[in-house]
């Protein structure tokens, strides 16, 4: 901040912060559906100008009949053409009542069916491309097959990708139930216990809970129809190869349960093979995951020594190494921390979790063991991974308050450079300016 | 539409800029919405930087996204998207500040409209100064207020202000010298910004 303006800059600040906290409570969504009505009052909409437009033709109106004649060579105010699938407008919200459906039938053949108690609605962004949002109840689609069709059903947090198939989606928000019924080719299925994405194919059926952190995938009934989809007649004898099947979805549903049990404010649970051994092992009755989360780190960090990380981390999710890596840190077995620390980058490279352990590594070299120089290097490599984002800010004034206490004067006075013309207003500004002076 | 409508979560046009550009340019109304949604935040916190809390935030939103549909033509580099919503965004706040001022010699409110009267006692104390602050930037002219707002509320460097803008760099360094030099005059003479100033000063001396 320029010279004049430095004893101002905490008033500003708070201005643009309490600008921001009323801005937050503005409803966007509102916003949406007043611009959409706007664009299907397109053509209208000029209308409106007509007093505007009489007052400027009594007063220029040979500048308006020029004007005229440029605007007749373009498509200017042409009508913009809403898409419609059949009586439906893109966008538009569908809700079905009892014992009734909703059918929608697009040019490329794509057929939908919404079924009774069910309410979502269908966007096409392009040909042979679209969504369709379930918010409850369930919906076929039966999509012809195109090399360029895809067609995804977003249910809650899952979504159900697909090229060309029949398939239905059933999706229950109070129980947090998904089931994918797939009677004619194959879709694959993303979301939580299935985060790697879970094919499913002809006469199958997934169904997934979150409230029980169980998925299953079981042969579909012979007998079961949804709509106008039937089972298809070809007998194939699916039962071992479900069975193997389940088995892996039971392991991964297992590995990332801590991850979503999380996102529904659920307690952080097993983790897998490793955990049960490490459960089993633990004489005194508790498990190292719920010391974890009574934050009894210094239990934690005993029980890693004496389990030994290889079994803890094997089958556990990347968002519990660094939890336990934390617990290390903060029981002050810096030595273990670094290790899962380390660890955790190492398997998962280029992942938003190993970003966050080099941040943690950069904080315990700085705070707990005052090793500067290794600080500034973990600081500087969380920059590069992390671009931008809400600890950018803090982490580059650590970075130059690192480099300032290892004697990394050249260092220190470009970053405190770089921080000033970022975050000019920055809680760092004032030290950062200071070194610049010295 | 019905009610729960709201509920249903946009859809997100799940390309980049380009695409996102190659939609609105082919009249696609679910790339009007994607960009709607994507850009959204963004414009309404440069409205609000320009031209304060305002009670027309929803429809200066609304005016800065018809324009951008109208003259997305006009968008040579479909990367500079953000850029281009930006200077939009600004040309409008500053479009509706002329406006007002225009039509601010005769101003009836309707009832309805009307501000309450704000007891000064309710407010805390960092408030009226932050206001008093937002007071000033509102009475600055227009070109003078749109670079103040930029550069330290928005923080963006003088370059870009200038790109914004459409000024030249040397004509938008000049108005920030400007701008500076009427918001210390200004700030100056104002009671409150000095009472907090002087609180600070007392503050950091102790």
């Amino acid at each position: 901040m320029e010279k004049q303006m430095r004893a101002y800059e905490t008033l500003l600040r708070e201005l643009a912060e309490s600008e921001e906290r009323e801005l937050s409570k503005v409803d966007k969504n509102a916003a949406l559906s007043l611009f959409v009505e706007e664009i299907s009052r397109y053509p209208d909409k000029r209308r409106r100008s007509r007093r505007m437009m009489v007052a400027i033709a009594a007063g220029a109106a040979a500048i308006l009949l020029a004007l005229a004649v440029g605007m007749q060579t373009t498509d200017f105010f042409a009508p913009r053409e809403i898409p419609q699938f059949g009586d439906l407008a893109e966008h538009q919200w569908i809700q079905v009542g009892p014992s009734a459906t909703r059918d929608v039938n697009l040019e490329d053949g794509t057929q939908i069916q919404f079924m009774e108690n069910s309410s979502g609605r269908v966007t096409q962004q392009i040909k042979h491309k679209g969504e369709v949002t379930l918010e409850k109840g369930n919906v076929t689609l039966s999509v012809p097959h195109r090399a360029d069709s895809d067609w995804k059903v977003l249910a809650g947090p899952y979504k159900v990708a697909v090229t060309g198939t029949q398939f239905e989606v059933k999706w229950n928000p109070q129980g947090s139930d998904l089931t994918v019924n797939v009677f004619r080719g194959s879709v694959m299925v993303t979301g939580p216990l299935l985060e790697k994405g879970q094919s499913v194919t002809s006469r199958r059926s997934l169904s997934a809970n979150l409230h029980t952190s169980s998925v299953k995938m079981t042969p579909l009934d012979k007998n079961y129809t949804a709509g106008d989809l039937t089972y298809d007649d070809v007998n194939i004898n699916n039962t071992a190869e479900d069975a193997n099947l389940n088995n892996t979805l039971k392991r991964n549903s297992h590995s990332s349960t801590s991850k979503h049990s999380k996102r529904h404010g659920a307690k952080d649970i097993s983790n897998g093979k490793g955990l049960s051994n490490a459960v089993e092992a633990d004489k005194s009755g508790t498990s190292w995951v719920e010391k974890l989360d009574s934050g009894d780190y210094s239990s934690v960090a005993s029980e890693i020594q004496r389990i030994g990380l290889a079994p803890l981390l094997q089958d556990t999710s990347p968002a519990v190494w660094l939890r336990l890596g934390n617990a290390a840190r903060l029981a002050g077995d810096y030595n273990t921390a670094r290790a899962v620390y380390e660890r955790l980058r190492r398997q998962f490279p280029g992942s938003g979790y190993a970003t966050t352990a080099a941040l943690y590594m950069g904080r315990m070299a700085f705070d707990q063991q005052k090793q500067y120089a290794q600080a500034a290097k973990w600081f500087n490599i969380y920059l590069s991974e992390q671009k931008g984002g809400t600890l950018h800010r803090e982490v580059l004034g650590r970075l130059m308050e690192t480099q300032y206490k290892a004697q990394m004067r050249t260092e220190a006075m470009k970053t405190a450079q770089r921080y000033l013309e970022e975050y000019p207003n920055g809680p760092h500004a004032a030290r950062a300016r200071e070194l610049l002076e010295q | 539409m019905p009610k729960e409508a709201a509920k249903v979560r946009p859809l997100m046009f799940a390309q980049d800029d380009a695409s996102l550009v190659e939609g609105l340019r082919a009249g696609h109304v679910g790339a009007g919405t994607a960009f709607y949604n994507r850009y959204v935040t963004h414009v309404q916190r440069i409205v609000t930087r320009v031209m304060g809390v305002d009670a027309e935030l929803m429809d200066i939103t609304n005016e800065v996204f018809f324009q951008s549909l109208k003259s997305i033509h006009t968008l040579n580099d479909p990367q500079l998207l953000k850029a281009w919503v930006t200077r939009i965004a600004v040309f409008t706040s500053r479009k509706w500040i002329r406006k007002r001022k225009r039509n601010n010699w005769l101003k009836f409110l309707p009832a309805d409209e009307v501000p309450e009267a704000v007891s000064k006692e309710e407010e805390p104390r960092d408030r009226h100064a932050a206001k008093a602050v937002r007071d000033i930037i509102n009475k600055m002219p227009t070109e003078e207020r749109i670079v103040f707002s930029l550069r330290y509320l928005e923080q963006m460097q003088i370059s870009d202000i200038a790109d914004t803008c459409g000024y030249s760099l040397r004509t938008a360094k000049r108005r920030l010298a400007k701008c500076e030099w009427r918001f210390k005059r200004m700030a100056e003479s104002d009671p409150e910004i000095a009472a907090r100033l002087e609180a600070s000063e007392k503050w950091r001396n102790r």
